[in-house]
């Protein structure tokens, strides 16, 4: 037992440390060998995490530059200097702020902090009295007069908002504006008309009929004097009809009374208009809606800017500019501050190394969304960046977790570590055995004769190994992610720059259900059975078809059989995607054979037989419609009233590209079938057609019968054929069908949806379906031939 | 219009039915039966000089009548009637496709052949077109492809078809499958690698997914090959001294090389005729504006863009590039049929 122990532990030293236990079996080569792996790992994780280099999201995530390290220093030295030159007037509060921060250093953090705590001091959110602000010179200063939510509470809920724009019904007879609303809900939509003065006085439309219009278009204008009344423009049928207090509806001024020189127009404000019972107007001011101010600080600093600007040539633009802005706006607003962080600091996406955040994103599938901090445009009037040159950028949009780049990445984590894994418990089993080994031969085994001898006798790995890596990553690792989509929710526009989530078998039970907005449940059984259907007649005609015509060839009556056998072989010597393209031009509506026919007449039999010519909506007898070929021109490939003239057209045309290929095939075994066979046959009397059906049709389809399956299986997967000659056929990306079209199948529908229409995980959903039908079809072709079970 | 046609035809079967029945008269006499098929072929004369011939061999003369029974003849008549149908029906779109080439006009032809011939469609090709890019780009994939996949191939088959190891069975099996994977399921995987690793937009980068799906396939031709060379030459090479490196080089390689040759040709001819890698993942804006995604076209994609595109008024055009393209390959096609059709059945049914 004591001598177990010995192994056990240097193979738990190798399983700590790859190498370690090799160290201990004085293998020192070998565990050089192992260490270098470990030492890759460890390296790769270490390498590609920040836990290093640290990570800091405002360097990483925003775009641009900050402003240089010794822009505050400076900053303040250029202010001192321009007070005592009183080139500005003086800052007490910049000054205050400075003398606490002096003291290590006044940082350009402490900078923005100050811009913030400034900015936000000129800009409260109130109501202020419109009149005051019309007579004031210095607008933006807050007055005794101003009403602030904290504080007014009770004054506040008096106020009543005013709207500007209107469009409301007036009853001539009581005076009344009704205006309209719409109570229904969804998509069913009532409109009832209110009383604007009276919630309880509703009228509906039959009502408001013979009610005349009247238009409000925010034109106020106050009196000149004491700039306490406002009265608003009201317009009837276009033409001013009279000027109406805003407070009060019935105080109206008809036009012809209106003396324009007693009122002006009223000057720029922000916000939105409110009222008082009695009468008095306030603008309600919230800067988040209607943007910060600029404070005396805030242009100074501007002013700073763009001569440091100009100073530093250039160097620094409307980007930076404006990460400038989302950095003093973060500092205004610390909880959109935490929200950016706690996005864009995310532990397992931004600092952790490449294998850990592998296993985090196939897990969760990223978990942060795109941001778009547009909030910086609110602060384009306090930090003014017009001077800068270039235009002044209203918003920074901060990219999120993108899930599909996320689900690759970590699968190729995860397949990665799956080959260090392998050497991993290598390490350990060989620190176990070579312990082993010379405990009981008391050798230590050299490291070269291992090495060689691991060489040899692992020769064929060594030189599998960049096949089977390479295949394990191009072919194996894409359909592992195909597979996975189908779990997912990937679909659309959305998901592909953005975030999806696991749904597990929601997708699957789609194909199960006939409803709902995108009928993928009846249009799959459709796809499929036609699929099918196709598969099977394609292979059959095609198969039947060259034997046909190997036999023609074949019979004694021919001479120069090469001669029509290498003429009929052109189909399959020309590349099969030209041909199909062709075929598609061929039978185009204005193409050549509807042209030929037209030529020869029998359009002229069709128009009499009422199938062609006509609308479809206009046939009457049930044979005209079965047969029904099109309207101008004989609709071979777009006939959306007779999908099964359109498939039927589509298996013949696969004939002439299919049967070349069989037909050569057959010739080749035919020619090889021994003669001495036909021979004895002839002894015993046999005839030609007694000769063909036991000898001739039984060794060909021996032969070839293999191909069949093969066949089957490369036909269900016929992209070309279907898409480039019929392009999916009529109803092709009518979304009512679920974006198939009458001649898909299954491959080509894929096709579309995953290119044209995104939808990924459905798609992969069809993938996985076609692979389990072909699949199990080709390992049980594959279990019956001989190479198997000789293997 | 159709009695000419009609004519022409009858006239066609006759002239075969004639060949054939000279073919076996001179047959009869003793001379090979491809002479008499080539005298057959000269009109009036062939019959003539046939039935004068002098006999070599002796026979009744009686024999010959049967060649003149009418059921004979009847039989005859009906197989050229099929064949000369049939190679009707394989000749015509070819002629159609070569005639639109050279056809003068921009839109859908609509006769067989067109009735004014130009050149103008292939200078256009080359003039407005961005043929010669898509040629490139085609041929370059084509070549890294074979190389590429020929050495990575061959090597994998050599173990897989010489040693037994662990997890042969398993590996094996693993091939077959992936072979059966539609081959663009991977599609938007590759396409999301593709853009982490920046290679949307290069046509080189498509070289890596096609010999990645041409290892399954090809791997397993190549190992049946393999499986074929006896074993005996390993052992007595082995008794010589020789390591397992030199036994492939020296021994196997050489041995190999009619199937490593059409591997080799079938992976040079894969590029030129696939459509779908190459759209979904040379279409993207890497560079510039739409005028640049042309160039990192491979000939398939640009070829089916010309007619399916918003202008259909490249016919034409179309029809001068896909002659071009295919060409080549049919020529190598209808010289090697023999070989390329062995090689696609041998991996078929062998395996």
């Amino acid at each position: 037992m004591k001598g177990k122990l010995k192994h056990i532990l240097k193979a738990i030293a190798s399983g700590f440390i790859w190498g370690l236990g090799q160290v201990f079996n004085r293998q020192y080569l070998k565990a050089a060998f192992f260490f270098l792996f470990f030492a890759l790992l460890i390296g790769i994780e270490l390498g590609s995490s920040k836990l290093l280099t640290g990570y800091d999201p405002y360097q990483e995530q925003l775009p641009g530059e900050d402003f240089g390290e010794n822009l505050a220093k400076s900053f303040y030295e250029t202010y001192v200097y321009d007070k005592n030159n009183k080139h500005v007037a003086e800052i007490p509060t910049l000054e205050v702020f400075y003398e606490e921060h002096r003291a290590d250093g006044f940082t350009n953090e402490e900078l923005i902090d100050f811009t913030a705590q400034d900015i936000l001091a000129g800009s409260r959110t109130k109501y202020y009295v419109f009149s005051e602000y019309i007579k004031a010179t210095n607008k933006e200063i807050d007055r005794d007069s101003d009403l602030y939510p904290e504080e007014d509470g009770n004054e506040i809920a008096k106020l009543k908002s005013f709207n500007g724009y209107q469009t409301t019904y007036l009853n001539e007879e009581t005076g009344n504006q009704y205006i309209q609303k719409n109570i229904g809900t969804g998509t069913d939509v009532i409109y009832r008309y209110i009383n604007i003065n009276d919630e309880n006085d509703v009228l509906t439309k039959e009502e408001i009929i013979g009610f005349p219009v009247l238009k409000k278009e925010n034109k106020i204008y106050s009196d000149k004097l004491t700039a306490t009344k406002f009265y608003i423009e009201v317009k009837k049928n276009d033409s001013i009809v009279y000027y109406e207090n805003i407070c009060n509806a019935q105080d109206k001024i008809l036009v012809d009374d209106f003396v324009q020189a007693n009122y002006s127009s009223l000057p720029k404000y922000k916000g939105s208009i409110w009222y008082s019972p009695t009468e008095k107007v306030y603008v309600y001011f919230n800067p988040e809606i209607s943007g910060y101010n600029a404070t005396p600080f805030s242009k100074y600093l501007t002013k700073y800017f763009t001569e440091f600007y100009s100073k530093a040539a250039g160097r620094f633009d409307q980007t930076d500019y404006a990460r400038f802005k989302l950095r003093v706006y973060f500092s205004m607003h610390p909880e959109t501050k935490a929200d950016f962080e706690e996005r864009f600091d995310n532990f397992y996406y931004n600092r952790a190394g490449f294998f850990l955040k592998g296993f985090w994103s196939v897990i969760t599938l990223g978990t942060t969304d795109s941001a778009d901090y547009y909030q910086i445009s609110r602060l384009t009037e306090a930090l003014d960046s017009s001077n800068f040159g270039g235009t002044i950028i209203e918003n920074i949009i901060v990219r999120g977790h993108l899930s599909s780049y996320l689900l690759i990445k970590g699968l190729i984590a995860i397949l990665l570590l799956m080959y260090f894994l392998i050497i991993y418990i290598w390490s350990i089993r060989d620190a176990y055995k070579t312990s082993l080994e010379y405990e009981q031969t008391q050798v230590h085994v050299k490291d070269t004769v291992y090495f060689k001898k691991m060489y040899e006798s692992s020769f064929e790995y060594i030189l599998l190994l960049p096949a089977i890596f390479t295949i394990t990553f191009i072919s194996i690792m894409p359909i592992i992610f195909s597979f996975l989509i189908a779990f997912t929710s990937y679909s659309g526009q959305a998901s592909d720059v953005g975030l999806f989530d696991w749904v597990g078998f929601k997708n699957f039970t789609r194909i199960f259900v006939f409803a709902g907005d995108i009928p993928f449940g009846q249009t799959f059984w459709r796809v499929f059975s036609w699929t099918i259907i196709w598969a099977v007649f394609s292979t059959a005609t095609v198969f039947f078809g060259g034997f046909f015509q190997a036999v023609i060839i074949n019979s004694e009556r021919v001479p120069l059989k090469k001669f029509w056998r290498t003429l009929l072989i052109l189909p399959w010597a020309i590349p099969a995607i030209i041909t199909q393209m062709v075929f598609a031009n061929i039978f185009n509506e204005n193409g050549v054979i509807n042209a030929f026919l037209e030529r020869i007449g029998l359009y002229d039999v069709f128009k009499s037989w009422g199938i062609l010519g006509v609308q479809f909506s206009e046939l009457t007898s049930n044979w005209q419609r079965a047969f029904y070929l099109g309207y101008d021109n004989i609709q071979w490939f777009t006939n959306s009233f007779n999908p099964w003239f359109v498939r039927i057209t589509l298996i013949i045309v696969n004939i002439w590209l299919g049967f070349p290929y069989y037909m050569a095939l057959m010739t080749g075994i035919m020619v090889g079938i021994d003669k001495s066979l036909y021979e004895a046959a002839d002894i015993d009397g046999a005839g030609k057609q007694q000769k063909f059906k036991y000898i001739t049709f039984p060794l060909v389809m021996y032969s070839t019968a293999p191909l069949l399956v093969m066949s089957f299986s490369g036909n269900f997967n016929n992209f070309g054929m279907i898409y480039f000659v019929t392009q999916g056929g009529a109803g092709a990306g009518d979304i009512s069908k679920a974006y198939a079209g009458d001649t898909d199948i299954l491959i080509s529908w894929m096709y579309s949806l995953t290119v044209k229409y995104k939808n990924y995980n459905m798609a992969s959903v069809f993938a996985i379906l076609i692979f389990l039908i072909i699949g199990s079809l080709a390992a049980w072709n594959y279990s019956r031939t001989k190479a198997f079970k000789e293997d | 219009m159709v009695l000419k046609m009609i004519i022409v035809y009858i006239a066609l079967v006759l002239y075969f039915t004639v060949d054939a029945i000279a073919a076996e008269i001179y047959e009869r006499k003793g001379y090979t039966r491809l002479k008499g098929a080539l005298w057959g072929l000269i009109p009036v004369y062939g019959l003539i000089h046939v039935l004068r011939a002098r006999d070599i061999k002796i026979y009744q003369k009686t024999a010959l009548s049967k060649f003149y029974a009418p059921k004979e003849i009847l039989m005859k008549l009906l197989t050229f009637a099929e064949l000369v149908l049939v190679a009707v029906i394989v000749i015509v779109p070819v002629i159609y496709m070569i005639g639109s080439s050279f056809a003068a006009q921009t839109g859908l032809p609509t006769t067989f052949w067109p009735k004014t011939l130009t050149l103008n469609n292939y200078t256009k090709l080359f003039n407005e077109t961005k043929f010669p890019v898509w040629f490139k780009n085609t041929l370059t994939i084509a070549i890294l492809n074979t190389i590429i996949g020929v050495v990575f191939i061959t090597g994998a088959a050599y173990v897989f078809s010489r040693f037994k190891f662990k997890g042969k069975k398993i590996g094996l099996i693993t091939i077959l499958v992936l072979q059966v994977f539609p081959g663009f399921m991977g599609l938007i995987a590759m396409f999301t690698l593709f853009e982490v690793f920046g290679l949307l937009g290069k046509p080189t980068a498509l070289t890596i997914l096609y010999v990645g799906g041409a290892v399954p396939f090809n791997l397993w031709l190549i190992k049946g090959y393999l499986q074929q060379i006896p074993k005996d030459l390993d052992e007595s090479a082995m008794l010589d001294g020789a390591n397992k490196m030199q036994i492939f080089f020296k021994i196997i390689m050489p041995l190999s090389v009619p199937i490593l040759s059409f591997v080799a040709v079938s992976m040079f001819m894969s590029p030129w005729m696939d459509y779908m890698l190459p759209r979904f993942l040379l279409d993207v804006n890497v560079s510039g504006g739409a005028e640049n995604i042309q160039e990192q076209w491979t000939l398939a994609v640009g070829l089916f863009e010309m007619i399916s595109g918003a202008d259909k008024q490249n016919y034409t055009t179309f029809a001068a590039g896909s002659m071009i393209v295919a060409a080549p390959i049919t020529i190598l096609y209808m010289v090697f049929q023999r070989f390329l059709i062995q090689g696609i059945t041998a991996g078929a049914t062998k395996g």
